[in-house]
């Protein structure tokens, strides 16, 4: 008797796999709507950044591009190429506080070119600082990438 | 009896005394330890040098706010919420983001982020449990406790609450769920001359799939079946059949005036233009080429919500367009087969079970004038306080859902995404949102609560109502046939797609717009959308500039005009100042052009003079933001001497550079 389950064995085996697959397919083929949580929101920015993502995209994304590489659509109009912010070397060596001056006071007050408008009218210094913390973030993301 | 519990004794008096240890060790014990020792470490490190000023004490922490009866003891855990040296800190130390604003000792936790505020442990706090039913709210639906303190028409501050309500009202959910307070409205079209309007198989692929003939469209899907949506067709289908027309024009003129006329401001075509209106590039496969014609006539005849102005072509341009469109816009992916079949569908269909279909679901709950059809009113569950309502009063049918997912907020999340989940059979139609927008909606939802009373001492309303400007006699006439609140704004009524004119009087020049309404152009170099050109009748001409310049106007702006006839705008010294202003102090070039040459952000400066008033260049210059909330524009602090070298610049015929 045990002889003959083992000889069956295989066969048996080759039907269960068809069964397994044969039922899954058939689930697969209709989409059984499930029960759903809602996403955590993705982005790998804190608060602060993304506060500042949302000032970037309004005022400086225009010359400074999307993702900071300096080539927005108006860059290609300016008497200089605006700074790019993924470059990580130059990023470097400067500090918050020169990048938060640059923006509240503008290109012309630190011997820069007078295309990089001050903003100090516009934006309050917390809203300088929330900018300067995601500019830093610019850098990082490109490294990552690469 | 007595010998063996004296033998016991001893065993019984340490078993009594363990357990009275366990009972000391548990109250010393407390979950919340973990983390205030965790904290204190990262206190520790950030402290530095400094560490005498570290003072720190073991132990719950709790704020009573006595204003709205609640006790928090949420930042036993949460210990660094008003420390803005832990921001990059990991939960649950973070600091708040939000602390200047909202401070703890007014507000506390739970009042906006909801959670059981009495309790320490983790599960408890953040809830459900088996007896506190109220979670603290996902972060996607956060903001629906703003509209607590701030009123329903916070905008800015709130952006997912807001893009809810927008939804919530665009969609049409108001017209089969009652909201107290909320006027109903039915955002469909009038249906009663369907047979006149569309081709029979066009209705039916329609009723099926709305999305995939239309992306854009707010009509949800029913989840019909081939049959039933037959039925709803034949039924919708009844009455006088299309008038034979054939449209007599020529093809180019109607391309011609078709791409003159700017359609694709607002229409798109292949999904290339505005977001206004319909998608075009199928149009012809729908609706007949009489009722093509009838639309650009007069769409307010037809339907009084219709966003479509009234362009005021003759006749013959209508057959030209109409000739073009149908001949141009048609389905070229529609075999003839099918559409022979889907005919054949619809003709053999039982009208009087489509009857049924259209009473049942509540198409009436958006569409007018279905005729045969009773409108049974709101027929969804009231919704006036959904925020409130208990877990237990929402059927989650036979789907499986562990405890601590057992929320309102995610069964209202669950039911925007997916409505008939919980019970097949159900009649809600499936409006195909996507995530973020069925977030969107729970948001809004949650908002919606009994209880929403807050002491007054906490009100603080945000956002402005919808604004109750409607001009009467001639003006009141042009803006209606126009529909020019669409897209301009007029005393924060109307879209934000165009300028807004509430002070455009005192901003242009009459003469410019005369010549504007007569050949609209584009005032900044990039932007695509753009001014159609209407045929504006003369008479409407000189009531349109009498109400500008007399009603559209700033006192602001008016009051400066004597201050400003005094100032030497004309003397060469003045204007070479502004020159040099303009190109080297402030670099205005990086924005603005000025004989094709400078940015493209701003607009063109070449003839601002022709354009704007001196006045308000003035005062413009004072504060670009102080009129044009969204100006990208940076305010300086210009002396008067400034101003007055860049007005004269602007306003005088420039040379190129």
């Amino acid at each position: 008797m045990a002889g003959y389950w083992r000889r069956l064995a295989p066969a048996v085996g080759v039907v269960c796999v068809f069964l397994v697959l044969g039922g899954s397919n058939g689930q697969g083929a209709q989409t059984v709507p499930k029960f759903q949580l809602p996403q955590k929101p993705k982005s790998a920015l804190t608060p602060v950044e993304q506060k500042g993502r949302t000032l970037y995209g309004y005022y400086c994304a225009l010359c400074h591009g999307k993702t900071g590489k300096g080539d927005g659509f108006n860059s290609y109009n300016l008497t200089k190429p605006p700074r790019n912010f993924t470059d990580r070397a130059r990023m470097a060596a400067l500090s918050d506080s020169r990048i938060k001056k640059t923006i509240l006071d503008g290109g012309a007050a630190l011997g820069m070119s007078p295309d990089m408008p001050a903003w100090g009218g516009v934006l309050t210094d917390k809203e300088a600082s929330d900018l300067t913390a995601y500019i830093r973030t610019l850098a990082k993301q490109d490294g990552g990438k690469k | 009896m007595k010998d063996i519990f004296q033998k016991i004794f001893p065993l019984l008096a340490v078993v009594v005394f363990l357990l009275f240890l366990g009972q000391v060790w548990k109250d010393y014990n407390r979950p919340y330890l973990k983390y205030q020792k965790e904290f204190k470490k990262l206190l520790v490190e950030k402290a530095g040098n400094d560490q005498k000023r570290i003072d720190f004490q073991f132990g719950a922490r709790q704020r009573w706010i006595e204003a709205l009866d609640r006790a928090d003891r949420c930042e036993t855990c949460h210990l660094g919420v008003d420390d803005p040296r832990f921001k990059d800190a990991p939960q649950p130390y973070r600091t708040h983001p939000d602390a200047d604003r909202h401070s703890f000792e007014k507000f506390g936790c739970t009042v906006c982020h909801s959670g059981q505020g009495l309790a320490t442990p983790l599960q408890d706090a953040h809830g459900p449990t088996a007896n506190w039913y109220k979670a603290i709210f996902h972060e996607d639906f956060m903001e629906n406790s703003c509209s607590l303190c701030h009123g329903e028409f916070i905008h800015t501050q709130a952006p997912v609450f807001a893009r809810g309500r927008q939804t919530f009202n665009v969609d049409g959910c108001r017209g089969c769920h009652v909201i107290k307070g909320e006027e109903r409205i039915r955002v469909g079209k009038p249906l009663d001359d369907m047979a006149e309007r569309v081709k029979p198989d066009w209705l039916y692929r329609w009723i099926r799939d709305p999305k995939a003939f239309q992306p854009r469209t707010t009509m949800p899907n029913f989840r019909f079946s081939e049959q039933q949506a037959a039925d709803a067709a034949a039924f919708l289908l009844q009455g006088p059949k299309a008038a034979a027309f054939e449209p007599k024009g020529s093809v180019q003129r109607g391309k011609t005036l078709f791409l003159d006329s700017r359609c694709i401001s607002c229409h798109s075509v292949e999904g290339k233009g505005g977001d206004l209106a319909p998608e075009l590039s199928r149009i012809a496969s729908k609706l007949y080429p009489e009722r093509i014609s009838l639309i650009i006539k007069n769409p307010h005849k037809l339907w009084a919500r219709s966003q479509m102005p009234i362009f005021g072509f003759s006749d013959n341009e209508i057959q030209d367009l109409v000739t073009f469109i149908s001949g141009e816009y048609i389905d070229l992916g529609l075999g003839e087969k099918v559409a022979a079949h889907e005919i054949q569908l619809v003709r053999k269909a039982d009208k009087d079970q489509g009857r049924k279909l259209v009473e049942k679901y509540g198409c009436t709950g958006c569409h007018t004038q279905i005729k045969g059809a009773k409108d049974r009113g709101e027929i969804g569950p009231e919704l006036t306080s959904i925020g409130s309502i208990h877990i237990a009063h929402l059927d989650f049918g036979d789907i499986t859902v562990p405890l601590q997912n057992r929320t309102v907020p995610n069964w209202l999340y669950n039911k925007m995404l997916n409505p008939r989940l919980f019970k097949p059979g159900l009649k809600m139609p499936d409006f195909t949102f996507s995530d973020s927008d069925a977030g969107a909606v729970t948001t809004y939802l949650l908002s919606l609560k009994t209880e929403k009373t807050v002491p007054a001492a906490y009100s603080l309303p945000l956002g402005e109502p919808p604004s109750p400007y409607a001009p009467q006699g001639r003006f009141g006439k042009i803006l209606d046939r126009y529909r020019c609140l669409v897209c301009h704004m007029i005393d924060r009524k109307g879209g934000d797609m165009a300028p807004n004119l509430s002070q455009e009087g005192s901003r242009v020049k009459k003469k410019w717009l005369e010549h504007f309404m007569k050949a609209p152009d584009t005032i900044r170099p990039i932007l695509p959308e753009r001014m159609p050109l209407f045929k504006i009748l003369d008479p409407e001409d000189e009531a349109l500039y009498a109400y500008f310049k007399t009603t559209l106007v700033d006192d602001r702006v008016e009051n400066l005009a004597g201050s400003v006839e005094k100032m030497p705008l004309n003397d060469p010294e003045v204007i070479r100042l502004g020159r040099k202003l303009y190109y080297e102090k402030y670099a205005c070039n990086a924005c603005h052009q000025i004989n094709l040459k400078g940015g493209l952000i701003g607009p063109d400066l070449t003839k601002v003079g022709e354009r704007l008033t001196p006045d308000w260049i003035v005062y413009y210059l004072h504060n670009p933001k102080a009129f044009v909330v969204r100006s990208v524009e940076p305010v300086y602090k210009l002396t008067a001497q400034e101003i007055e070298g860049l007005a004269a610049f602007l306003i005088n015929p420039k040379e190129g550079k």
